[in-house]
């Protein structure tokens, strides 16, 4: 987990301490505030169509009296070898060499949804229609993320706007990218520290430094060969492997 | 042919013309985009040239922020709770200040759809406002000097020595 990339590149990477986090769901609203995420009604979540780019997935540990919940935040892996690349037929979805994140041209999309049929992971939504905020959320809605309409394909995006948002602000002030500089909506928003982001291509930043020898690293469906970017550290008893 | 069938004819004629070329020119009328602003007396021209204000007077945030920013009423007043105070423009720009209401001014650029442009970064690689603004100093009434497309974007980005960064989807669509 030590790897070295001399050319410059970053590996945006996330790690989620399945010990600390208590399924609050902060996460998953600052992900919809942030990214402009459309909230889907009941009859449209029954239909399958909810959008949620972060999920929190509940499991049940144990038999009663000794009863755990444990919870699972899901998100786009960013998988290195992302199966909902290859069979995009035009390109709207392809691997960013620069971040190393799955990367989503909402304009090039055209809709056949083959990505999110591909997706082990369940982590790609499709706007059946316009997207919907009714008055007062119209006026929540980030300007750093445009609005997706009716047939695009969407997914979360690591937070690419706070991503770009950070690289400009270090071109301008004529420096280099600070480890902990780039925070995404969900990162920024856990109350307990569960979620951890940065660059593990970078050695010396404390995702790297945290996954080095980390005997409780995970990565969901890791036999899959997906090789995803988030990185899960499983508790004691936890199920996930 | 007699008289009263050519008139007929010239009649017929002209119906036809209006019913199928007449929305056809009434489209591309309708079409031509209108930078009329809110207060129409408002001149760049003379705010640069009389006035000598550099852009980023008012402009302010081109050097710092993703967007170059719309100057505040109250900015506008700095200036003219005491400049030209009694003249008719600037009684209306009064109104707007003493109602507490923004000015809705007429937006000239407009990006296309799932695009994002950063002004600082561009500014700060040496860029100067005109090269895509055009010599907005010389204009009364301030129109496109481009329309800002993705071909005018990659026209610069190909030649630069990051291109293949620069011309990465991710870099700008998000």
């Amino acid at each position: 987990m030590s790897e070295q990339d001399a050319s410059g590149k970053r590996r945006w990477t996330m790690i989620v301490d399945l010990d600390k986090c208590s399924g609050c769901g902060a996460c998953v609203v600052a992900c919809h505030a942030e990214n402009n995420v459309p909230i889907a009604a009941e009859d449209q979540v029954v239909a399958d169509r909810s959008q949620h780019w972060m999920r929190i997935e509940r499991y049940w540990e144990g038999e009663y009296p000794d009863v755990k919940a444990r919870f699972v935040p899901v998100l786009c892996q960013h998988c290195g070898e992302a199966p909902c690349e290859p069979v995009c037929p035009v390109y709207a979805t392809y691997h960013d060499e620069r971040g190393g994140l799955n990367a989503m041209i909402y304009a090039r999309c055209v809709g056949t949804r083959y990505c999110a049929n591909n997706c082990p992971y369940r982590v790609r939504f499709f706007n059946y229609f316009d997207p919907v905020f009714a008055e007062p959320l119209n006026n929540q809605l980030n300007p750093d993320v445009t609005v997706r309409s009716a047939g695009v394909m969407e997914k979360c995006t690591f937070c690419v706007q706070r991503i770009r948002r950070a690289e400009h602000t270090a071109k301008v002030e004529g420096r280099t990218l600070a480890d902990g500089e780039v925070l995404p909506a969900c990162v920024q928003a856990c109350p307990t520290g569960a979620l951890m982001f940065g660059d593990r291509y970078d050695a010396a930043s404390a995702v790297a430094k945290l996954l080095e020898h980390n005997g409780r690293a995970v990565r969901l469906l890791e036999t899959l060969g997906t090789d995803p970017s988030i990185y899960y550290l499983k508790g004691g008893t936890s199920h996930v492997d | 042919m007699s008289r009263p069938t050519r008139v007929w004819i010239t009649v017929i004629g002209l119906v036809v013309l209006l019913v199928f070329i007449g929305p056809f020119i009434f489209g591309v009328l309708a079409s031509v985009p209108n930078y009329e602003q809110p207060i129409v007396e408002f001149s760049h021209k003379r705010h640069v040239q009389n006035a000598g204000i550099d852009c980023l007077y008012c402009h302010s945030g081109a050097t710092r922020s993703p967007v170059s920013g719309i100057p505040s009423v109250e900015k506008c007043m700095g200036c003219h709770e005491h400049v030209l105070s009694g003249e008719a423009p600037i009684v209306k720009l009064q109104e707007y200040w003493e109602n507490g209401e923004p000015i809705s001014w007429t937006r000239v650029y407009q990006l296309p759809r799932y695009v994002h442009y950063p002004h600082h970064v561009h500014v700060s690689a040496g860029l100067n406002c005109e090269t895509c603004h055009g010599n907005v100093g010389e204009m009364d009434i301030v129109t496109p000097a481009q329309i800002p497309n993705m071909g005018w974007c990659i026209r610069c980005h190909q030649g630069e020595e990051n291109a293949v960064e620069l011309m990465d989807c991710l870099n700008c669509h998000y």
